[in-house]
């Protein structure tokens, strides 16, 4: 009984490690840039996509293809070298939120659209759309909680301990 | 008989003797008790310089008198006359030449505490001008380093100043130097006291001023601890996401984006151009199959295919905003431009009717509509709709 808590303490320690947290927060940054550029060239091939969720007004439509993916890229470079990362997290993860609820909602009206993650509409969007994008929801909440590592902010700022 | 007033005589006058010399020594004895009298109250050192001059000048009857003490550890003198016209002043190394003069020619060879000796030779006062003539000169020794001379002229009766008075300065002398070390002792005694309360002073100061810096430095301490709390709690808050990052990461994201937007060759309008620029009408249901309109209409769904496929208007034309213009081509080329037509297909993203009315206007057609409500409208009038996929 007692190796198994520790075999538990150990496995949690491990799956709440900064390390694995860094590797988290890599992933998710370098997801968004790439998922960005291509959005970024076609705002307009975004806009239908967009449109095709039939979520948002269409006089929002076009202001959010061309913000989105400039918030996804900043988001993404800043968590990727660790400057504000727990805003750009905050934000990354509202929009994972964002398109999840999206996605489920499409699926349950029955819409056959690609879901326009990344470049053009793409093959159509189904539950394991859905599923990729809660994983990567998860992954950025870990980030929010336990990364610490290489911050770059952390050169420049004073840190609690050096008081 | 004869012998015996003579013998008498002689009794007499050996008793009248005897009376005169008791009365000296009474006189002495007085003398002895009023000058230790007069000098035990006072523990100043020059008033008690003067009061002791001023009483062997009575006592041995002398018109002048002088007295000299010299403390060659802090090399400071007093010198004191009385009974003379012109007093000599001296400076420091005349006195203590005088003193060591008369120590010389005094009876005494070696300097011993609490001794008095009588100066034999007058010669260190002469050599020195002195303002009197002295009849008699002690040399004194209260320390090593504290010593001095009384010199006594002019007397006021010749022949008075026997060796009985000669003893009698002697012992007044030595109960004089006696006087002096007390007045000294009590000199040192105030001056350490004088110091000891300046101590004391300074002490009750550094401990006020330490008590001061002590409260300084408590109150120093909170106030540093208050700061360091302060920039601790800023640290943390400054490292945790706060709504300024979240306003400058959304203000930088539009910047960004719209700037980039509008010099991108794909770039796009903030906001649907159809929505500003489109005139054409809205008509209901009901107008839309009056004879006005009726069978002399075209029926255009500018939705996308696959919302077309799932339903729509029977006999509709499905032309989404896509595919406008290869549609129109294939079906409309021909059609007169005073046809109504009649478009209908929106959801909350997406005006397709505007954008697909807008491109009719721009191809001169003049009679273009919007049906309002859409396919929800029609069917909800009990007008027919088919499906595709059916």
């Amino acid at each position: 009984m007692r190796s198994r808590v520790t075999i538990l303490d150990t496995a949690w320690r491990i799956v709440t490690h900064r390390y694995v947290a860094l590797i988290f927060r890599l992933y998710i940054g370098g997801l968004f840039i790439y998922a960005a550029m291509y959005k970024i060239n076609y705002a307009g091939e975004f806009a239908e996509t967009i449109a095709g969720y039939r979520i948002l007004p269409y006089w929002a439509i076009n202001m959010t293809a061309i913000v989105m993916p400039w918030l996804e890229l900043i988001c993404g470079i800043l968590l990727i070298i660790g400057v504000r990362p727990n805003a750009a997290v905050v934000f990354i993860i509202g929009m994972l939120f964002l398109f999840s609820t999206a996605i489920f909602v499409n699926l349950i009206r029955g819409t056959n659209i690609g879901c326009g993650c990344f470049q053009g509409p793409g093959s159509e969007m189904d539950w394991a759309t859905l599923g990729r994008d809660l994983v990567w929801t998860a992954m950025a909440i870990h980030v929010y909680l336990y990364d610490s590592a290489f911050h770059l902010e952390q050169k420049f700022m004073m840190r609690v301990k050096d008081l | 008989m004869k012998e015996q007033p003579e013998q008498l005589q002689r009794i007499l006058e050996e008793a009248e003797r005897n009376r005169g010399r008791l009365d000296k020594k009474n006189f002495h004895m007085t003398s002895l008790l009023e000058t230790s009298r007069e000098l035990s109250g006072v523990n100043d050192l020059d008033k008690l310089i003067h009061t002791f001059l001023l009483s062997i000048m009575g006592t041995c009857s002398m018109g002048s008198g002088f007295i000299l003490f010299c403390d060659r550890e802090s090399k400071a003198y007093h010198a004191v006359y009385r009974g003379v016209a012109d007093e000599k002043h001296f400076s420091w190394e005349t006195a203590d030449k005088l003193v060591f003069d008369c120590f010389n020619v005094s009876k005494e060879r070696r300097i011993t505490p609490f001794t008095v000796s009588t100066i034999v030779n007058m010669k260190p006062f002469s050599a020195i001008d002195f303002p009197f003539v002295p009849v008699t000169a002690l040399f004194y020794v209260i320390e090593s380093q504290a010593l001095g001379v009384i010199a006594l002229g002019n007397p006021l009766m010749e022949n008075l100043f026997t060796e009985d008075e000669a003893a009698l300065l002697a012992t007044l002398t030595a109960g004089f130097i006696i006087h002096i070390r007390n007045a000294r002792a009590v000199s040192t005694i105030e001056r350490l006291n004088e110091n000891l309360e300046i101590r004391n002073r300074e002490l009750e100061q550094t401990i006020r001023e330490l008590t001061e810096a002590r409260k300084t430095i408590s109150a120093l301490e909170k106030f540093g601890e208050t700061i360091r709390n302060i920039i601790r709690q800023k640290s943390e808050r400054l490292s945790r996401a706060s709504r300024y990052d979240f306003i400058l990461i959304l203000l930088f994201s539009l910047t960004i984006g719209i700037l980039y937007n509008m010099n991108s060759p794909n770039g796009v309008t903030l906001v649907p151009p159809y929505v500003i620029r489109t005139d054409a009408k809205m008509i209901s249901v009901a107008e839309a199959v009056s004879p006005e309109y009726g069978e002399r209409s075209v029926i255009v769904d500018a939705r996308p295919a696959e919302f077309y496929r799932e339903e729509h208007i029977k006999s509709a034309v499905n032309m989404p905003p896509a595919i406008f213009d290869f549609i129109y081509l294939m079906k409309f080329s021909n059609l007169p431009v005073d046809t109504p037509i009649i478009i209908y297909g929106r959801n909350i993203s997406k005006h397709y009717d505007e954008e697909v009315a807008y491109k009719f206007q721009m191809r001169a057609h003049k009679t273009v509509r919007i049906l309002d409500g859409g396919v929800s409208a029609w069917k909800k009038s009990g007008y027919e709709v088919e499906s595709d996929d059916s």
